[in-house]
C-alpha cells in the first residue's frame, strides 16, 4: 500500500482484533501414545471472544496435547503462548496464577476421587482465595443455568464422590467447574460425552454467554453431532489430518 | 621358544584385557550406585526442604491445603493414638523386666537404672516406635494415596486447576509426618514409663514409690535430652513423610504397580529412620552437637 490511495481490502472482523489468548508459534509434539493428536510447526491464535472447534475421530485423545497447551509437557519445538506469555523458566508461581485462569473440562479422569464433588468444584476456586460465599454463589450460578431437568440429581450429587455418580451427572460438574469462575479460556475435551440431549441448548447458550464476556474457548467435539452445534459466530475450526492438528478447517458463516 | 613366548605374551595381554575391562566394568556399576544413592538422597532433601520453605510462606496455607494437614494430623497423630499407647505399654512392660533382672543381677539400686531407662526411652526407643507406628499406619498410606493419583491422572487434574500438587499434596503431608512423630513419642514415653512402673511395682520388681521414681527420672532430665528428642523425632519424621510422598508422587505405571510402590516407600522409608537414628546417635554420642548447648 503506497501513499493514501484508497484500498480495496475489507477490514479484519473485529474479533480478529480481540487480544490473542492462545497463541502457539510454529509448535511441533508429537505426544505420548498413539492416539495423541500430534503437530507439526502448528502456528495459530485463539483469541479472546473466538470459538475453535476441533472434531476428533473415535481414536484421538486430546488429553496430553491439551497438557502442553497448559504448559504441563513441553513441545518438542516451538513455542505456546497464554495471555502473551509462555510456560517457560521456574517461575511456577506465575505458571500456576495463569493455570488457574483457564477452565478445562478433561477427557477421561477429572476428579479427585477422596473428594465430594462439592469439594472438587470449589478446591480450585478455594486454593486461589475466592471468597466461599462468591464461589458458592458463582457454583450455584451455573448449577442452575446448565443443570435443567437434571438440577435435583447434580444436588444430590454433590455431596457424594465422583465414583458413585453417573457419567451424565460428571459431565454436568465438570462443565460447572470449568465454567465457575468465569475463565479467560476454556478447553473443552468431549464435553458431550456423557451429556443428556435435552441440555444441549443450555450448554450452548452459556458458551456464548462467556464469550460475549471475552472467554476464548478451544472446543474439542467428539462426533458429528457435537460439530453441528448453533454457537454464535465467529467460529473457527481446525482439522486433524492423520492425526496432525491443522488450521484448514472449514469457517462458519 | 619364540612362539612360545608371542602366546604367552598374547595370553598375558587377553589376562590384562580382561582384568582391565572388568575393573572398568566394577568401577562403572560403584559409580552407578552411587550416583544412583546419591541422587535419591538429594531428591529427599530437595522435598523436606521445599516443604519446609513452602510451609514458611503463610499464602502457601490456602484453605485447601488447611484442610488436607488438619486432615492428615488427624489420621497419622490422633488416629494412632490407641497403637501408641499399645505399642508403648507392651515394650514398658519388657524394658521395666529387663531394668528389673539386671537390678537383681548387679545389685545395684534404682537410683541407677531409671536414669539409664529413661535416656534409652527418650533418646531411642520412643522416638523410633513412634516411627515405626506412623510409617506402618499412614506413611505406607500416603504413598499408596499418592500413587494412586497419580495412575489416575489426578495430580495432572490439580496441576491443570493451577494448585501446585508440591503445595496441596506433599508439603501438608510431610509436616503431618513430622508433627505426628513427634507427638507419638511423648504419649509412647510416657505410656512406656507409666506402664513399666506399674508393672513393675506389681510384680515387686520396683520398690521405690511412683513420687521418688517420678522425681528419679525428673532430676535426671537434661535440656540435652530434649534437644535429641526434638531433633531425632522431627529429622526421622521429616525423612520418613518425604520418602512416601516421593515414591508415590513420582509412581510410573499403571494401578497394579501401586502395592509394589507402598511396599518399596514402607521399607525404604523404615530403613532412613533407623538410618537417621544412627547417624544422630552418633552424632549426639561424640559430643558434636549436644553438648554444645549444655
Amino acid at each position: 500500500m503506497t501513499g493514501n490511495a484508497p484500498t480495496t481490502e475489507t477490514p479484519p472482523p473485529q474479533w480478529e482484533l480481540a487480544v490473542p489468548i492462545l497463541e502457539f508459534h510454529e509448535v511441533s509434539f508429537k505426544g505420548a501414545g498413539e492416539t495423541s493428536i500430534r503437530m507439526n510447526k502448528f502456528s495459530a491464535t485463539i483469541r479472546s471472544g473466538e470459538l475453535v472447534e476441533v472434531e476428533l475421530e473415535r481414536q484421538h485423545n486430546p488429553r496430553d496435547l491439551v497438557s502442553m497447551m497448559l504448559g504441563l509437557n513441553p513441545p518438542d519445538a516451538g513455542e505456546v503462548l497464554y495471555n502473551r506469555q509462555d510456560w517457560l523458566g521456574i517461575d511456577y508461581a506465575r505458571h500456576f496464577q495463569m493455570r488457574s485462569e483457564i477452565g478445562r473440562v478433561f477427557a477421561g479422569s477429572a476428579w479427585i476421587q477422596s473428594l465430594t464433588l462439592r469439594d472438587n468444584i470449589h478446591l480450585a476456586m478455594r486454593h486461589h482465595g475466592v471468597a466461599e460465599t462468591d464461589a458458592e454463589e458463582k457454583v450455584e450460578h451455573w448449577i442452575q443455568r446448565l443443570s435443567g431437568h437434571q438440577l435435583a440429581k447434580v444436588k444430590w450429587a454433590l455431596k457424594k464422590r465422583p465414583s458413585v455418580v453417573e457419567p451424565s451427572v460428571l459431565a454436568l460438574c465438570q462443565l460447572i467447574r470449568a465454567m465457575a469462575n468465569h475463565p479467560r479460556l476454556l478447553i473443552l475435551e468431549r464435553p458431550l460425552r456423557f451429556m443428556l440431549e435435552s441440555l444441549y441448548d443450555n450448554f450452548v447458550a452459556a458458551i456464548d454467554d462467556l464469550r460475549a464476556s471475552g472467554t476464548a474457548v478451544l472446543f474439542f467435539a467428539g462426533d458429528r453431532d457435537e460439530y453441528r452445534l448453533e454457537f454464535r459466530s465467529p467460529v473457527s475450526s481446525w482439522r486433524i489430518i492423520n492425526g496432525t492438528m491443522n488450521t484448514n478447517g472449514r469457517r462458519r458463516p | 621358544m619364540f612362539r612360545s613366548s608371542v602366546l604367552t605374551l598374547h595370553l598375558v595381554r587377553l589376562a590384562v584385557a580382561r582384568a582391565t575391562g572388568w575393573a572398568w566394568h566394577w568401577t562403572g556399576s560403584v559409580g552407578e550406585l552411587f550416583f544412583d544413592r546419591f541422587g535419591r538422597l538429594s531428591a529427599i532433601a530437595s522435598v523436606l526442604w521445599a516443604s519446609l520453605a513452602l510451609a514458611s510462606h503463610p499464602r502457601s496455607w490456602t484453605y485447601a491445603v488447611r484442610n488436607v494437614f488438619s486432615k492428615q494430623v488427624l489420621f497419622t497423630a490422633v488416629d494412632a493414638i490407641p497403637a501408641a499407647l499399645r505399642f508403648g505399654g507392651a515394650v514398658g512392660v519388657l524394658l521395666i523386666v529387663q531394668a528389673a533382672m539386671w537390678i537383681d543381677a548387679a545389685g545395684v539400686s534404682t537410683d541407677v537404672i531409671a536414669p539409664i531407662l529413661w535416656r534409652s526411652i527418650v533418646r531411642e526407643i520412643a522416638p523410633m516406635l513412634a516411627c515405626l507406628v506412623v510409617i506402618g499406619r499412614s506413611g505406607i498410606a500416603i504413598s499408596t494415596e499418592l500413587a494412586t493419583m497419580r495412575a489416575n491422572g489426578e495430580v495432572e487434574v490439580i496441576d491443570s486447576l493451577g494448585i501446585d500438587p508440591m503445595t496441596f499434596l506433599v508439603m501438608p503431608r510431610v509436616l503431618a509426618v513430622m508433627i505426628s512423630v513427634f507427638c507419638l513419642a511423648i504419649i509412647t514415653a510416657v505410656t512406656m514409663v507409666v506402664t513399666g512402673y506399674a508393672v513393675g511395682f506389681m510384680m515387686d520388681a520396683i520398690h521405690a514409690s511412683w513420687n521418688e521414681f517420678y522425681g528419679e527420672i525428673a532430676g535426671n532430665f537434661e535440656l540435652s535430652d530434649l534437644t535429641f528428642f526434638l531433633s531425632k523425632t522431627m529429622v526421622a519424621g521429616g525423612f520418613a513423610g518425604a520418602i512416601c510422598c516421593l515414591e508415590g508422587v513420582n509412581a510410573r505405571g499403571s494401578m497394579t504397580d501401586v502395592p509394589r510402590i507402598a511396599s518399596r516407600a514402607g521399607i525404604r522409608a523404615l530403613t532412613a529412620v533407623f538410618a537417621v537414628s544412627a547417624i544422630l546417635s552418633i552424632l549426639f554420642y561424640n559430643k558434636i552437637l549436644v553438648f554444645q548447648f549444655g
